[in-house]
């Protein structure tokens, strides 16, 4: 008999018929004479039924949009022009030097989400008992599940924000050596600074993208450095652990200690906030 | 016109970054650029077969751009599709790691005799806001485990997790605090069997 390391791991091979015939007798008997065991297997097929439904009509959303968009819209979405840069020189710029200073939240973030969703849960408790009808309960609910949910992500982006604290961007990228766009680019990316700066991290992240994608060398890594946090303080770590692993493999030359600098983002975006 | 606008691009942008992820995982040898345009005709391509009628209506899109782009990158790889790689990327005794979650419920499968029916609905429609709001990476895990057809393994490369039992622990997680969410909501309506 398998052993499973938890009950989601048994559910998921019976569901998809991976037991031996002995393994699911015994699941089978499992379910008739443990009451408990039979709720969660119920509770975990409604997830389940749910989460593929939802999919489901997100895929059709999906191919009703791709078959109605018009081919110029469509070539905008996927456009990717990209210019050739010229491969530049490393210039060593003493002046941008980020101070390391780490705020260790994440702890104090998982006590005062508890301690948010008690006071939040506690309220709504005694709202509810006061109410008759079930639909006026149900509203209020909503509202309230509206409230905490804002408030867990406005919290996760004050995490995400610590996580970028202290960091400071290149003030000015490496000169391109020849390029008709290089005053542009460097525009754009003053432009994105200053917008991250003001928060405005969606329109940070455009253009950042934007001009990362039209260089190449040096000044790739450097924009793609200020990419990274710029998806982190989002709270987008997938985004940012790629453009980390893009920089680490590129042919840029980011000074070591730029370099340090993001293994240990990398490593503390790696484990879960939650 | 502007909402399929927007749910073209929300998706190409979404998957974009898993796709890289992925194909990077398995061809270490192509440059990025190449694996952006490689994305890019995938999704061209699958947008032109789409239209063309080439493949059915209740095809799994996302699995299958991904499919169209990393035969596109097989092709273009000098070197040998990564199945060793992706095995020795996997604890020894995670056995599991290929294996694809094929069986699709429907709601027959979840009701029982002794079910009340107007309960089970609007707790259904508890548990289905609250899959609305899912956070990251438990979205990726969940969706595409349970309906998009990927293994435990295609995940761990798509999200750069580093073992399919690091990926398998957080579907754990992220499936146990969902349950957590809608226990919590379905005891304040007064929902609980």
């Amino acid at each position: 008999m398998k052993n499973y390391d938890n009950n989601i791991d048994m559910f998921d091979a019976y569901l998809n018929n991976l037991m031996s015939d002995d393994e699911k007798r015994s699941f089978e008997q499992r379910l008739n004479n443990e009451p408990e065991f039979k709720k969660e297997f119920k509770e975990y097929k409604q997830m389940i039924f749910l989460i593929q439904e939802s999919c489901a009509e997100a895929n059709q959303e999906f191919e009703q949009a791709m078959k109605n968009i018009s081919d110029d819209t469509f070539k905008d979405v996927v456009s990717t022009e990209k210019e050739d840069s010229a491969h530049v020189t490393l210039a060593d710029d003493e002046a941008a030097k980020p101070k390391g200073r780490v705020i260790p939240l994440k702890k104090v973030y998982q006590w005062m989400s508890i301690a948010a969703m008690l006071v939040v849960i506690a309220g709504v408790g005694m709202n509810i008992m006061q109410r008759s009808s079930f639909n006026q309960q149900m509203a209020q609910t909503n509202d309230q599940l509206k409230q905490l949910q804002q408030s867990n992500n406005d919290m996760k982006l004050a995490y995400c924000d610590a996580l970028t604290d202290g960091h400071t961007p290149f003030e000015d990228l490496t000169a391109a050596t020849r390029g008709s766009d290089s005053d542009a680019i460097n525009e754009k990316y003053k432009t994105a600074i200053d917008n991250l700066k003001d928060n405005k991290t969606n329109e940070a992240i455009g253009a950042l993208e934007e001009i990362y994608k039209k260089s190449d060398g040096d000044r790739k890594s450097e924009i793609g450095y200020e990419l990274v946090y710029a998806y982190v303080k989002a709270g987008d770590f997938v985004n940012a652990k790629r453009v980390i692993k893009e920089v680490k493999s590129g042919n840029g030359n980011l000074p070591q200690k730029y370099l340090d600098e993001l293994d240990k983002l990398e490593q503390k975006i790696s484990k879960p906030y939650f | 016109m502007e909402e399929y606008n927007q749910i073209v691009n929300d998706w190409y942008v979404k998957l974009r970054s898993y796709f890289i992820n992925m194909v990077h995982n398995k061809y270490p040898d192509l440059h990025i650029e190449d694996i952006e345009d490689l994305y890019t005709e995938a999704f061209i391509a699958a947008r032109e077969n789409m239209i063309k009628g080439r493949v059915a209506s209740d095809t799994n899109w996302k699995a299958y751009i991904f499919r169209i782009g990393l035969n596109m990158a097989a092709n273009k790889s000098k070197q040998e599709i990564k199945k060793v790689q992706a095995l020795e990327q996997t604890d020894d005794d995670d056995i599991d790691a290929h294996e694809k979650f094929q069986t699709k419920l429907s709601l027959n499968d979840l009701i029982d005799e002794d079910d009340d029916k107007k309960t089970l609905e609007k707790r259904l429609e508890v548990i289905k806001r609250e899959i609305k709001y899912l956070p990251e990476p438990c979205e990726t895990i969940l969706k595409d485990f349970y309906f998009g057809d990927f293994s435990m393994t295609e995940i761990m490369e798509e999200i750069h997790y580093k073992t399919t039992k690091a990926v398998k622990a957080m579907k754990y997680r992220c499936l146990t605090r969902l349950k957590e969410r809608v226990m919590t909501v379905c005891k304040m309506l007064n929902l609980t069997d």
